[in-house]
């Protein structure tokens, strides 16, 4: 084999861990979310865990991963469509939802949307305020939060 | 282990989804048995383990020592009185959740 390509010996010592770069910003906590937003309660879940979080202070990256990168969407709108039991009161759209939860808490919420998940699913629209990462910078976003919690399935 | 940690137990899937559910809440006890501090918070469908008979997994948890919290959210969502839930479980709202996943030290693990 020659030690190079398929085959090629594993190295004994194991790949040092990802670190934050120099000057890059420290995050409390990182949500990343991925699965299908609406086969249960799980976004509504993690949002609600990153309100909380925020109202205490702290600061929150969440990093949509999967099929959760459909909800930033620049086609689904401000508002969804019209409840037919009240089909007068508006209800925000999941664009609008985030929109209001960055602008809620400036400076403490980032939201992240997975290069690679968005463009297996053609979600390549997202609205302006979300931040498009490739997954190659993973582990370094981990590495940038004090601790990070996985929520939801592949 | 030997230091004791702590441990937050987050299960979001309701005690009928499948075996799954019942072993983590299980490694729950274990970690508790052995020593650590364990909570658990039930939230989504898991809300529906915390009622009285529906899940032998929590009787152990509360049993071995660990803090047992149900989601007063995903309760109301499913039209389910906070009283109905077993005497050894605490109804919470994710502020308090909010605290626990700040505070140093505490490991959370989602299922």
């Amino acid at each position: 084999m020659g030690g190079t390509g398929l085959g090629a010996a594993v190295p004994a010592t194991a790949p040092a861990p990802a670190r934050p770069r120099r000057g890059t910003r420290h995050w409390d906590l990182l949500l990343i979310v991925t699965g299908a937003p609406y086969g249960s309660d799980m976004l509504t879940t993690a949002l609600r865990l990153a309100q909380a979080v925020l109202r205490r202070g702290g600061s929150v990256r969440i990093w949509a991963c999967g099929y959760t990168t459909m909800v930033t969407q620049t086609h689904l709108g401000e508002l969804k469509p019209p409840n037919l039991r009240h089909p007068d009161r508006p209800y925000p759209s999941m664009p609008t939802v985030v929109r209001q939860l960055l602008a809620g808490f400036p400076g403490q919420v980032g939201w992240i949307g997975c290069t690679a998940c968005s463009g297996e699913r053609g979600a390549t629209h997202h609205i302006e305020e979300v931040r498009l990462r490739s997954p190659a910078r993973f582990a370094q976003t981990i590495a940038a939060s004090t601790r990070t919690i996985f929520i939801g399935g592949a | 282990m030997t230091a004791a940690a702590e441990f937050l137990l987050v299960e979001s899937q309701g005690p009928w989804s499948g075996p799954m559910a019942e072993r983590f809440l299980d490694d729950g006890t274990a970690l508790a048995r052995a020593g650590q501090r364990v909570s658990v918070l039930l939230v989504q469908d898991a809300v529906t383990a915390a009622l009285p008979g529906a899940a032998a997994a929590v009787d152990r948890l509360a049993e071995a020592g660990a803090t047992v919290w149900v989601d007063g959210f995903s309760l109301a969502q499913r039209a389910l009185p906070a009283d109905r839930v077993v005497p050894a479980a605490t109804v919470v709202d994710m502020d308090a959740v909010a605290a626990k996943v700040l505070a140093d030290g505490v490991r959370v693990v989602w299922h």
